[in-house]
């Protein structure tokens, strides 16, 4: 241990600079990971948080079909109070509008506040303060539709109070406004419910409201969303679900409440698992970073490990101190990354609640509070990786012969075998790579297509060496005559430190491999988008209502709303597209409804499949005849000419399967049957948009301006005319990547400090050289342009490595991995800008890199680095 | 507050004439002018504002275990024409209680229920005699009726016969209940209905049998401001005699002038009886560890121009009804009755109802001033 | 004139709260074309006066003119170009950089000072050869036997014609035989070439080929053997 204190922890102190650059990549890729776990936590603790608080004591749920349960076959199901407490249940979300200009989302829990107890606890608070309950507020609750119950919470933050049930004078606002759909309507606050049972749900963004009155506000007269059921004994709860299951009519289901946790949970596994994914790149080159470290710590340190080996000090001990050292750096970098890691999760569930929300229309919430597990898992994951990747270079240590105390250092030798064991490893990943792309996908998940990344990551890295060492011939010569002595001599010091210099190279080859790729991907992908976008809205405006969630079957358009719009002079046609949440084959999917006839004179969609779309279309109206979109298709294997069983109020009914078309607004599938067959089977339903065609030679911004300064003071709406709207979904679209980038940046930031860090050991251990280039006349300036020239020179080689193998990358992501996860056709395309703008910043970042240790280069006094005596 | 607390004020007001007041009364009142007449008035009033049905019964098992039942239901009427279009906007509140009394086991047992209609998961049907909570129910079945009702601890399943003809309380059924105009009820009871059928216990099926007594009663407001609860008696004696009589106290102590009875005597006519008539006694007073409540659980009962003298018991002290989710306390229970009937020994059985012995007046409840002093919750 | 001039020249070096003057007082010229060696036993001040002759570091006191222009009062930049135009440098350990050719390594000084790569090389090959090491011009350094290594030090000295050529203990690292053969190439050097050589050494033969042999003690001149009257003196 005393040995382990002067021979490491010593220059672990000494050598701050290189320590604190190990330290930080350690950190960084332990925060990353960190953070993405947290914000992914956040996006489904939130929605976990909120159905189990909401749940209370349900045992089960009854179900209808995306419309939920119909009141008439409700009536029949008074059965069910044999197996418990029965509670029918009217959930949604609202805009609470707080200021003109500041709205908060809050969750709508309508209930039977007769009947609800023994399933939920409230605790309410009528009236200020300590006031004496009264059955009159208790009763305005009961039978005032315009009466709603809100959380101590949000009452608090907002500064709102409940109504005295006397008719005094409140202390403050006991009104709240709250829009559902596109309607605003205003509420009066009966009663504060305390901090308990659902209240605590959604911090406080929780409003109760009597069935009767949120039925209402919510136009959902005729039905309830679900109905919960507590049983009366919760431990028969298997024999219950089946018999309640056997019982039940066709068109309703009874589920565990769990269930809708764990589809929203597949709904955004394949996102997360990609984020997850990226999260470890980070991680991985911060592993690079120790080994890195530990390796050039080996090599600047054989004569002292030479003098140790004479002195009889065994093989293992060296082995220990040197993975002593990669532990110590580690525990150092996880103790670091968990804070960071903290800090960097409330910027990503920034990032991704706006795309769970946007994409998913699930809920995310605050940041949940860093937990001993997930410390245990930074230092479980960050320490046992980091003695991995410091293992063969404390392996090589072990191996120093006491004899180089006695002769000497000795470098690179033995170089060549090594080198080509690595070549041949670095192809036979690559060749596993390209089988790996083959495979299928594994639960829904692309694990074979990570698997094929990560191969192609492994076999670039195993490469670099032969990569560089082929490098430095090639340029040897003339090539780099341009860049004068102080090109020939940086050149020169690379050459001779490829084996130190790999492990840099490779770090930050694989972040710009990755980053390409995802940048290939991306761009490819937002073309597809931006041509899909362009050949699938036609309509010269949309309306929506003002919560942004498109395929949120709860906001709908009034009728007041779509009246208007109609009897606009301008407006030619009005086109009412309904979209709901239904499940099939145990997942959710969207099925929406629109004019077939619309759509067809317009050519809103694009068709994969048949060659005759508009005609498969065409044939469609007025038959059970759906279409899907391509991610339905690919995910459940569905093909046109199938008939897939669709679900319907009346149970699963079987439809005609007429075309497949590409669809980029969601990945959970989408089915799509004409609006006639659709009210055959659903009934008439209130639209969630409209698409309005407006007669040739009307001015869309013009008809927009006039119906919002028509409608906006009466109704909460978005109308957006094709060119914003154009917009908005490439604006979106950005912001879902914009995490990725995120990741990606860290990743590089992580690696130009790991190019830092081998330049400062690579002029730590040339201090002699450098004394005596000083000496023979080289000047300050021509050091520090040799230091920078060699930074530069590692970007250059690092980027053209990392392009060649994000090309590669790219490929994978974009025809395995995407479509594995997502089932979306992308065009390749090269972002060729975007790259060469990339490319430019990090050359220029590695060259800044070089400027740390080119001032430390020149700071050497000759006179001192000469001293031999 | 929690909910069940504030239910119980929604149960209280409703019974009074505040809620009228405000309603600028879409109530019917009770009148003189209506006549009761069955089966027709088995059904459903929905223009008064209160309606139960209330059935009570001593049963015996073959080996003599003797039980005692209560199933109830209330209609109160809330609101007669909602604004909501909603189904579930509350019209009436439908509250249901049942209750097992098992002398064996000196067990009382109950459950309650407070529902809205809905979508018809409670009801009371204007066409027949059918209420129900759910899946507890009373309805005419084939000339009976038919009681069934169960709770995870006890159910009851029992077919009642119209033995004897209805009795039509007060004046053809009209029944005075306070001072003030139209604080009566329409009331008539079925006072001796043969029973046989189930009650079940902890899993445990008891073939029964027994008599019950029907009450059906129906009005929208009969309780004056100073009245804070009520003493009920139904017996059946077995010299064939059924006797129901109640007593209105008031806040002060004193007995309101409205208390009344009946008494049936097979053979001969119905006879009113009217406060003077009747004279009931408390006696032993047994204290609810529940609600606080000292109720007498012990009478004396003397009609003295009938020569009865009767002493009271009940079957098990603690008979008293707190509802989980109303919050209404009172004491419904089997009682045993011995006494003399002009010198000779008689016996009998029937149910005892108090109300009006926990927590607040009734009185100061149903009546509250428009800024009552804030109190503390208990 | 002297070619090299030092006067009152001190050094001191702080090693904590207490000073070391490793070099105190010293005056000395040496004249165009004179091999002048410094003796004395380690830590007597060879090297400090080595370093502050060659412009490695300036003097804490007194003044240094070579070829007539002041040292002592340089910048760090003056110093480098004086370095790179006016002294050559061999040292005990070679050091030559070892990512570098032979050729390039003596070639070095001529590059950095902005010498064309071709004529650099030329004169550094024709160098080589001057020294031997013709068949060894595309080596490295670390394949080179340790004469090798120093005679491509010589020639790197001297490609640049320097004024003076500074060297400390040349022959300390070899053997005999190969500390004898860089002996002769110096002293041929001093005297076919003209070559101004300022030598630091431990070894008795070595001083013995000196003009002038200096004999140093705790930082000071002791005494000054004259070997060689050399014709400049004045």
């Amino acid at each position: 241990m005393a040995l382990f204190g002067w021979f490491i922890l010593r220059r672990v102190a000494q050598e701050r600079m290189r320590t604190g650059l190990t330290v930080a990549g350690i950190a960084l890729g332990v925060a990353v990971v960190l953070a993405i776990r947290l914000a992914n936590a956040s996006a489904l603790g939130g929605f976990a948080a909120a159905l189990d608080t909401v749940a209370g004591k349900t045992s089960l749920e009854i179900i209808g079909t995306g419309l939920g349960v119909d009141e008439q076959r409700l009536a029949q199901l008074t059965w069910l109070r044999t197996w418990g407490d029965v509670s029918p249940v009217i959930e949604g979300d609202a805009l609470a509008v707080l200021s003109p200009n500041r709205t908060e989302a809050v969750r709508v829990l309508g209930v039977d506040i007769l009947r609800d107890q023994p399933i939920r606890e409230y605790r309410l608070d009528v009236g200020a303060g300590a006031r004496q309950p009264t059955a009159q507020a208790f009763l305005g609750l009961l039978l005032d539709p315009s009466s709603v119950v809100i959380t101590e919470v949000f009452a608090r933050r907002h500064g709102l109070v409940a109504e005295p049930a006397d008719g005094s004078e409140a202390g403050g606002r006991s009104t709240l406004q709250l829009a559902m759909g596109d309607v605003s309507r205003t509420f009066r606050i009966r009663a504060l419910l305390r901090n308990q049972g659902p209240a605590r749900a959604l911090d406080g963004n929780f409003v109760l409201m009597d069935i009767a009155a949120a039925q209402w506000a919510f136009d959902r007269l005729g039905r309830v969303d679900r109905v919960d059921v507590r049983l009366a004994e919760p431990s028969r709860l298997d024999e219950a679900e089946k018999a309640i299951g056997a019982r039940l009519p066709r068109g309703l289901n009874v589920q565990r409440p769990a269930r809708r946790g764990q589809q929203v949970e597949q709904m955004l596994a394949a996102f997360q698992f990609n984020l997850a994914a990226l999260s470890y790149v980070a991680l991985l080159v911060g592993l690079f970073q120790v080994y890195n470290t530990v390796a050039t710590s080996v090599i600047a340190r054989r004569d002292e490990i030479g003098v140790l080996r004479a002195l009889g000090t065994p093989r293992r001990t060296v082995l220990a101190l040197f993975l002593g050292e990669a532990a110590a750096l580690a525990a150092l970098g996880c103790l670091a990354g968990i804070p960071l890691g903290w800090g960097l999760a409330r910027g990503a569930v920034a990032f991704t609640s706006a795309t769970v929300t946007t994409l998913y229309a699930a809920h995310a919430a605050g940041v949940p509070a860093l937990t001993w597990i997930d410390a245990a898992l930074a230092v479980g994951l960050g320490l046992p990786l980091a003695l991995i990747a410091a293992a063969a270079p404390a392996l090589e240590a072990a191996r120093v012969s006491p004899l180089c105390a006695v002769r000497g250092g000795t470098d690179d030798t033995g170089e060549t075998p090594v080198r080509k064991r690595w070549t041949a490893a670095g192809v036979a990943c690559l060749a596993a790579s390209a089988a790996s792309a083959q495979a299928g996908p594994l639960h829904g998940l692309p694990v074979f297509g990570f698997l094929s990344a990560v191969l192609i990551v492994f076999g670039l890295a195993a490469l670099v060496p032969a990569a560089l060492t082929g490098l430095a011939r090639v340029t040897g010569g003339r090539a780099l005559g341009w860049l004068g002595i102080e090109g020939r001599l940086a050149h020169a010091s690379l050459t001779g430190a490829i084996r130190r210099l790999s492990v840099s190279v490779a770090a930050l080859a694989v972040s710009l491999a990755m980053l390409v790729a995802i940048a290939v991907m991306i761009g490819s992908f937002r073309e597809t988008v931006i041509y899909w976008v362009a050949q699938t809205l036609r309509a010269d405006l949309y309306v929506a209502t003002a919560r942004r969630s498109n395929l949120d079957a709860q906001a709908t358009i009034s009728p007041s709303l779509e009246q208007a719009i109609a009897a606009d002079a301008d407006v030619d046609g009005v086109d009412r597209f309904r979209a709901l949440s239904v499940t099939f084959r145990d997942r959710l999917i969207v099925l929406g409804s629109g004019d077939f006839r619309v759509l067809l004179d317009h050519g809103a969609l694009v068709f994969k499949a048949p060659a005759d779309g508009p005609g498969a279309l065409a044939s469609a109206i007025g038959r059970d005849a759906i279409v899907v979109s391509e991610s339905l298709s690919l995910r459940f294997g569905v093909r046109v000419g199938d008939h897939i069983e669709v679900p319907t109020p009346a149970g699963p009914r079987p439809f005609h399967v007429a075309a497949v078309y590409y669809d980029y607004s969601t990945d959970r599938g989408v089915v799509v049957m004409d609006r006639a067959t659709f009210l055959r089977h659903f009934g008439d339903q209130r639209p969630t948009s409209l698409s309005v065609y407006l007669r040739s030679g009307a001015d869309a911004e013009v008809v927009r301006a006039r119906l919002m300064a028509q409608l906006a003071p009466t109704h909460r709406l978005f109308i957006h005319t094709n060119t914003t709207l154009r917009a908005e979904v490439l604006r979106i679209f950005d912001a879902t990547f914009a995490i990725t980038y995120g990741l990606e940046a860290i990743a590089i930031v992580v690696a130009v400090l790991g190019v830092t860090g081998t330049l400062v050991t690579l002029i730590l251990e040339r201090r002699r050289e450098l004394g005596t280039l000083r000496l023979v006349g080289a000047d300050l300036g021509q050091i520090r342009r040799m230091i920078v020239i060699e930074a530069g020179m590692l970007g250059a080689v690092s980027q053209a490595l990392g392009m060649a193998a994000g090309l590669a990358l790219s490929v994978v992501l974009i025809y395995v991995i995407n479509v594995q996860s997502f089932g979306w056709t992308i065009q390749f395309h090269m972002p060729v800008g975007f790259l060469l703008q990339a490319m430019a910043v990090v050359l220029v970042a590695t060259t800044l890199a070089g400027a740390y240790p080119a001032r430390l280069a020149a700071g050497f006094r000759p006179a001192d680095e000469i001293s031999t005596e | 507050m929690t909910m069940r607390r504030a239910l119980v004020l929604v149960l209280l007001l409703a019974a009074s004439p505040v809620l009228a007041a405000l309603a600028s009364d879409p109530w019917k009142q009770a009148s003189r002018d209506y006549a009761v007449r069955l089966p027709a008035d088995h059904v459903s009033h929905p223009a008064y504002r209160i309606e139960w049905w209330y059935y009570t019964g001593n049963l015996e098992t073959d080996r003599g275990r003797r039980f005692g039942y209560q199933i109830t239901f209330f209609r109160i009427g809330i609101d007669p024409s909602p604004a909501n279009p909603s189904k579930w906007s509350v019209r009436d509140l439908l509250m249901a209680h049942i209750a097992v009394t098992d002398a064996a086991g000196g067990r009382h047992l109950f459950a309650e229920r407070v529902s809205r209609a809905g979508v018809g998961w409670a009801g009371a049907s204007q066409r027949d005699l059918h209420v129900w909570n759910e899946d507890w129910e009373v309805r005419l079945e084939f000339g009976r009726h038919r009681l069934q009702a169960r709770d995870p601890r006890f159910a009851i399943d029992l077919v009642a016969s119209e033995d004897r003809r209805p009795v039509l309380h007060g004046q053809d059924g009209f029944s005075q209940k306070g001072s003030s105009v139209g604080n009566a009820t329409h009331y008539y009871s079925l006072t001796r209905m043969p029973t046989e059928g189930f009650v079940t216990l902890d899993g445990e099926r008891f073939a029964v049998k027994g008599d019950s007594w029907m009450d059906h009663e129906f009005g929208t407001s009969f309780l004056e401001s100073n009245q804070q609860g009520w003493d009920w008696f139904s017996i059946q004696l077995a010299d064939g005699a059924d006797l129901m009589m109640f007593q209105l106290r008031r806040a002060d102590g004193s007995l309101d002038p409205q208390s009344s009875g009946t008494l049936v005597r097979p053979g001969q006519p119905n006879r009113r009886l009217v406060a003077n008539d009747f004279a009931l006694t408390p006696g032993r007073i047994w204290t609810s560890p529940v609600s606080g409540a000292r109720y007498p659980v012990e009478w004396r009962v003397s009609v003295p121009d009938q020569g009865l003298d009767l002493r009271v018991r009940p079957v098990v002290d603690a008979q008293e009804l707190t509802g989980a989710r109303s919050g209404v306390s009172y004491w419904e229970g089997a009682i045993e009755v011995e006494g003399m009937r002009a010198g000779q020994p008689l016996t009998g059985r029937g149910y005892l109802e108090m109300t009006g012995y926990s927590g607040r007046a009734l009185g100061e409840l149903l009546n509250p001033p428009p800024s009552a002093t804030p109190r503390k919750a208990p | 004139m002297s070619l090299l001039s030092v006067d009152h020249v001190s050094r001191t070096y702080h090693a904590g709260d207490t000073a070391v003057a490793a070099v105190s007082d010293v005056s000395l010229e040496v004249a165009r074309g004179e091999f002048v060696a410094i003796v004395g036993p380690s830590g007597c001040g060879k090297s400090t006066l080595l370093h502050v002759c060659g412009a490695m570091e300036r003097p804490s006191a007194g003044r240094i003119w070579l070829d007539g222009s002041r040292l002592d009062t340089l910048a760090d930049d003056g110093l480098t170009r004086v370095r790179r135009e006016r002294l050559g440098f061999v040292f005990q350990f070679f050091n030559l950089l070892p990512t570098l050719s032979l050729i390039e390594n003596i070639a070095l000084p001529l590059l950095l000072a902005g010498g064309a790569r071709a004529t650099s090389l030329g004169r550094a090959r024709s160098w080589a050869a001057e020294m031997g090491l013709a068949h060894r011009l595309d080596h490295r350094p670390t394949q080179l036997s340790g004469g090798e290594m120093q005679r491509a030090a010589i020639a790197r000295a001297v490609v640049h014609d320097p004024a003076l050529v500074i060297a400390d203990e040349p022959t300390g690292n070899l053997d005999s035989a190969n500390g004898a053969r860089i002996l002769d190439a110096l002293v041929r050097l001093n005297r076919d070439r003209g070559l101004t050589l300022l030598l630091a050494t431990h070894a008795a033969e070595v001083a013995a080929a000196a003009d002038r042999v200096v004999h140093m003690r705790d930082g000071r001149i002791d005494r000054i053997d004259v070997r060689r009257p050399h014709g400049e003196i004045t």
